[in-house]
């Protein structure tokens, strides 16, 4: 079941919406997911990693071709901060924008999934939230496999 | 900038003085290395000192293809509209960092944008946030006598009118054209060609630098 960041609410706003207040000080009674993970330094790191293996591996690469690997880094966290509650707001392209055409196929998503698992272990986040993460991720496989989208119309 | 920045390096050869034949004149231009070799999309326009009739704004097109521009080095004159078509039907993010004109462009798959007017002279460089490998050049000049050589090096512009004209020519790397070379163009005279010598720039194997959009940025 995916779990969703907990809502703010009353006097816990102050401090939710404070991604330094949740993660560095660690004294709110509820840190975010992102917080407990390590907030930005962990989860930049194994996100990197992770990225550079999945780019490295044959079976998995074949849609990174000439990607600029730095910029999916940067909005992987960033998007992973939002979605675990670490208070960022993602900017970058809807991840099914993102997707769509690159043929991505369910082995690979699940590949991708493999090696996050394994680079969050290395990067000592917990077992309890190693599977939160995956389950906040789970649900987006839709928008990452297989997304197909015809030719636009042509109007010139 | 990423890649070796060279200035232009002289030499524009002067053609003779004779005046040039007819109220309408061809122009053959050679773009050289400093080897004397010829060089391949270089790009070359004659500015008038006289304004330029204006004409009904024109549609360019630069698409992407394998993930690369196409064309790479383009030109067009002030007040162009250029479409990017999108031909490889997945996203790429077109940017510019340029003073000419900044700009991103979001090529969803899917979906076509409106193209982009391009309403100041300058040199637009274009890269992908999502690809390092594309790259692209665009001269937005003044005047519409322009060209781009081909395999030898040369390129003809033809009706000119009669009047005094700047002729520049600039290849990929250059930050900016080379200096103008003068050429009054007078009833009556045969077709000529001027000849220039450019110190070539290295095609850059990536995109433009941007701000916190390096390719290399670790995290
Ligand atoms: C839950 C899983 C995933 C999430 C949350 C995710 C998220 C993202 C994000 C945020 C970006 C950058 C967006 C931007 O540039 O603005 C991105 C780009 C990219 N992702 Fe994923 N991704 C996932 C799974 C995958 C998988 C399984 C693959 C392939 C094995 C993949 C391949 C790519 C590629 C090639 C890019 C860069 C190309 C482009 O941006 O068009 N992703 N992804
Ligand atoms: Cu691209």
């Amino acid at each position: 079941m995916p779990i969703r960041p907990r809502p703010v609410t009353g006097l816990r706003v102050l401090t939710a919406v404070s991604m330094l207040a949740a993660s560095v000080s660690g004294a709110s009674a509820h840190p975010s997911l992102y917080a407990q993970m390590g907030g930005t330094k962990v989860v930049a790191a194994f996100v990197s990693v992770t990225i550079d293996q999945v780019a490295a591996d044959p079976k998995l690469n074949q849609s990174f071709r000439d990607v600029n690997l730095g910029r999916v880094k940067r909005e992987l966290t960033s998007y992973i901060c939002q979605l675990a509650g670490g208070g960022c707001k993602y900017t970058g392209i809807p991840i099914r924008e993102v997707h769509a055409n690159l043929g991505i196929t369910q082995a690979q998503f699940f590949g991708l999934v493999q090696i996050l698992r394994r680079q969050m272990r290395l990067h000592h986040v917990s077992l309890r939230d190693r599977n939160q993460l995956l389950a906040l991720l789970a649900p987006l496989e839709p928008d990452v496999v297989d997304v197909k989208v015809g030719p636009p119309p042509r109007t010139h | 900038m990423r890649w070796a920045a060279t200035a232009w390096a002289a030499v524009s050869i002067a053609a003779s003085t004779m005046p040039i034949c007819a109220a309408a004149a061809t122009l053959r231009i050679r773009v050289l290395d400093l080897a004397g070799r010829p060089l391949k999309d270089a790009v070359v326009y004659a500015v008038p000192d006289s304004p330029v009739p204006s004409t009904k704004p024109r549609t360019a097109i630069i698409d992407q293809v394998h993930r690369q521009f196409a064309p790479q080095v383009n030109v067009v004159q002030v007040g162009t509209y250029v479409d990017f078509p999108n031909s490889d039907n997945i996203l790429h993010s077109v940017y510019s960092f340029s003073p000419a004109k900044t700009f991103v462009l979001r090529l969803y798959a899917g979906r076509t944008e409106p193209p982009i007017r391009f309403d100041k002279p300058g040199i637009v460089v274009m890269g992908c946030q999502i690809h390092d490998s594309m790259i692209a050049w665009l001269l937005v000049v003044n005047t519409p006598y322009f060209g781009k050589t081909g395999a030898d090096g040369s390129v003809v512009l033809r009706h000119l009118r009669v009047g005094h004209y700047r002729v520049h020519a600039w290849d990929v790397g250059m930050r900016k054209a080379s200096p103008p070379h003068n050429l009054p163009i007078v009833a009556g005279a045969p077709p000529r060609q001027i000849t220039f010598r450019l110190k070539a720039g290295r095609m850059p194997q990536h995109g433009p630098t941007m701000p916190g959009m390096s390719a290399h940025h670790g995290m």
